[in-house]
C-alpha cells in the first residue's frame, strides 16, 4: 500500500505553483510523493525545500533587483530635484503648458513603474521575452528624458503614448502590451494605496520626515515591497496565462 | 553554432535518459535513468530547473498522464524531446565524438576500471 502525503502537501503545492504554476506543480508533487513512498517523510519535505529553492531563487532574486532599482531611482530623483532650477527644467514641473504638464506627468508616472517592473521582467524572464524587450524599450524612451527640457520630455512622451497605441494594435506585441500595462498600473495603484494608507496611520509627513526615522524609513519600505510584490505576482500570473505557449499537447 | 541552443552537461544527460525512456520519461523514472546510467543522483529540484530552462528554450515538451494513487492522485508528466531538442542534442555530442578521436580515452583500462563501465 502507498503512503501518500497528500492530505498535508496541498498548501505545499499550492505555494508551489505561485512559481512553477499548477500543472508543474501537481506533477512535481506528485513525482516527490512517488519517491518518498521508499524513502520517508523527512526526505519527502527536504527535496520538496531544494526544489521550492532551485525553482524560485530566480524570482526572488528579480524582485530584489526590482525593489533596489526602484528605491535608488526614487532617491536620485529626490537628489534632483533638490537641485536648484531643476524642478523647473523637468517637464512635470512646468504648469504654463496643459499638453506639456499632461503628457509628462504621464511620461513620469509610467516611468516610475517600470523602475521596478523592466528589472524584475529583465531577470524573471530572460531577454527573449517579447514583454521584456517591451520594458527595455519604454525604460529606453522614458527614463532618460525625464530629467531633460520640456520640449524633450514632451517629444518622447508622444512617442512613448505612440508605442503603446501600437503595440495594441498588433497581433504580436498586443499580449506583451497587456501584461506590462496591467502590472505597471498595478504597481502605481497599489503604491498610492499602500502610501495613503501609512499617511492615514501615521501623518501626512510620515514620508518625509525632517529628520531620519527609522519606523518611518522601514514602514515605508515594507509597504512599497508589499505593493511591489503583488504587481510583481500579477505579472508572472498574467505572463503564465497569455504568455506562454501550451505545453501540454494531445 | 548558434548558441541559444547550447546545452550543457546535465542538459545532454537528460535528454539522453528521456530519449532512452522513450514514452514513459517523467520525474521519477528520469532520475532512476540517469541514476542507474551515470552512477549520479541527481537533485528533483535540478531535474525540474533543467527541464523548465529547456521547455522554454523549446528542446522539450509534455504530454499529461492519468491521475495515479502512489502519487496522491496527481498526474505524470511525460517528456518528449521536440526536433530541435535532438538537434541540438546531435550538434552537442557531435562536438564530444570529434574532440575525443585519437585520444583512446574510452579503451583506457583505467578508466574501465575506475567507472566501472558507467561510461564505457
Amino acid at each position: 500500500m502507498f503512503e501518500s502525503y497528500t492530505s498535508d502537501s496541498t498548501p505545499a503545492e499550492s505555494f508551489l505553483a505561485q512559481i512553477a504554476g499548477p500543472t508543474r506543480a501537481a506533477a512535481i508533487m506528485g513525482d516527490l510523493d512517488e519517491l518518498a513512498a521508499n524513502r520517508g517523510r523527512f526526505w519527502f519535505w527536504i527535496a520538496y525545500i531544494r526544489t521550492l529553492v532551485s525553482l524560485g531563487w530566480r524570482t526572488l532574486a528579480a524582485f530584489v533587483v526590482g525593489f533596489t532599482s526602484f528605491l535608488l531611482m526614487m532617491s536620485f530623483l529626490g537628489v534632483w530635484m533638490r537641485i536648484p532650477k531643476a524642478i523647473d527644467n523637468m517637464a512635470f514641473g512646468s504648469t504654463h503648458n496643459a499638453l506639456t504638464f499632461l503628457s509628462t506627468a504621464f511620461l513620469s508616472i509610467f516611468a516610475s513603474s517600470l523602475w521596478f517592473a523592466a528589472p524584475y521582467a529583465f531577470l524573471r524572464f530572460g531577454h527573449r521575452d517579447r514583454m521584456v524587450q517591451l520594458y527595455c524599450v519604454f525604460f529606453l524612451l522614458t527614463t532618460p528624458f525625464l530629467f531633460h527640457s520640456n520640449s524633450i520630455s514632451l517629444i518622447f512622451a508622444l512617442v512613448t503614448f505612440a508605442l503603446i497605441i501600437a503595440a495594441l494594435w498588433s497581433s504580436v506585441w498586443r499580449r506583451p502590451m497587456i501584461v506590462l500595462a496591467a502590472t505597471s498600473i498595478t504597481a502605481l495603484v497599489a503604491l498610492e494605496a499602500t502610501t495613503d494608507l501609512v499617511t492615514r496611520v501615521y501623518h501626512p509627513y510620515f514620508h518625509y520626515p525632517h529628520e531620519f526615522n527609522l519606523t518611518s524609513w522601514a514602514v515605508v519600505r515594507l509597504t512599497a515591497a508589499v505593493a511591489l510584490a503583488n504587481a510583481a505576482i500579477l505579472c508572472t500570473w498574467l505572463h503564465r496565462r497569455l504568455l506562454r505557449q501550451s505545453t501540454a499537447i494531445a | 553554432m548558434n548558441n541559444d541552443r547550447t546545452l550543457g552537461e546535465f542538459e545532454q544527460i537528460v535528454l539522453l535518459a528521456v530519449l532512452r525512456l522513450g514514452d514513459q520519461a517523467y520525474g521519477v523514472t528520469i532520475l532512476d535513468e540517469i541514476a542507474a546510467k551515470t552512477g549520479r543522483n541527481s537533485a528533483p529540484g535540478a531535474l525540474y530547473t533543467t527541464l523548465h530552462r529547456m521547455e522554454d528554450k523549446g528542446l522539450v515538451t509534455f504530454r499529461d498522464g492519468s491521475p495515479t494513487p502512489e502519487r496522491g492522485g496527481r498526474a505524470k508528466r511525460f517528456v518528449i524531446v521536440t526536433r530541435e531538442g535532438r538537434n541540438a542534442l546531435a550538434s552537442a555530442q557531435s562536438a564530444y565524438q570529434s574532440l575525443l578521436q585519437g585520444l583512446d580515452l574510452l579503451a583506457d583500462p583505467l578508466v574501465r576500471l575506475m567507472f566501472g563501465g558507467a561510461y564505457v
